[in-house]
């Protein structure tokens, strides 16, 4: 474990923080989607997050040395991945002048929550500068162990 | 008349014989260092490899990740900052040397 991993770490942070931002973009940008490919209408986007190993080279001379457990709680990267939400999640709304309303006037409506999704929004954006402030504290501190280098 | 305790033979054949395994350690230590140098120029242009292909990305449009480009910047100019560092200390012991009277 060194700085530098926490780098990648906090990178890895801020990567899935900005796919959370996508996921929350395009379902506020689909709000109103009735119409796709398959007919249906737009099906909300999800995000779901996994941790991940984050050996860097230390870590891995480390291991091989036996300097550490492989098994033992070391440090884990994390990553995200967007996934559908569940097929015929839609809510109905009549509106019988809709090209898609159906024979009895009812139109489906993509299952967006605007403020859902605000919510999502502001928490990415926080989570995102959390993963931010951590750089720069492991940053400052590579420049502090620099600095111990001065006379 | 006995002068004990003072056996000539024996000291300076230990004694070359020291001398000869510390000059070995020595320049074993040497190799350690000097490879350990080369090691660190050689991941020192590798990170700045990276750090340029991560701009290239950047530019190209081909890495959606703007912070990732910014810490590969970040993580090659410490890694600089390290070398250049350890550059200043061995010149500044070579300098030191050099200054001796002899």
């Amino acid at each position: 474990m060194s700085l530098f991993t926490i780098f990648k770490i906090s990178s890895q942070g801020m990567t899935t923080q900005r796919e959370r931002l996508e996921a929350a973009s395009s379902n506020l940008a689909n709000a109103n989607t009735t119409r796709t490919s398959t007919g249906n209408p737009y099906q909300r986007r999800d995000i779901i997050f996994t941790p991940q190993n984050v050996n860097d080279l230390w870590t891995e001379n480390a291991i091989q040395n036996g300097l550490f457990d492989v098994n033992s709680a070391s440090p884990q990267g994390v990553k995200s991945e967007i996934v559908m939400a569940n097929e015929n999640q839609y809510v109905l709304q009549y509106q019988p002048g809709h090209p898609d309303a159906d024979a009895n006037g009812y139109l489906k409506m993509p299952d967006v929550d605007p403020l859902e999704e605000t919510v999502n929004m502001m928490s990415a954006a926080r989570s995102f500068e959390a993963n931010a402030t951590v750089f720069n504290t492991a940053k400052e501190l590579a420049r502090v162990s620099l600095n111990l280098a001065d006379a | 008349m006995n002068i004990n305790g003072f056996n000539p033979s024996t000291t300076f054949s230990q004694l070359a014989s020291s001398g000869k395994s510390a000059v070995g350690e020595a320049s074993n230590s040497a190799d350690g260092f000097g490879s350990a140098v080369k090691d660190a120029i050689e991941s020192l242009e590798s990170t700045q490899k990276s750090a340029e292909q991560e701009i290239g990305k950047a530019v190209t449009g081909e890495s959606p990740d703007l912070h990732k480009t910014i810490i590969a910047l970040q993580s090659a100019d410490l890694k600089f900052q390290l070398g250049l560092q350890v550059r200043n200390k061995f010149i500044g012991a070579y300098e030191e040397i050099m200054r001796m009277q002899v």
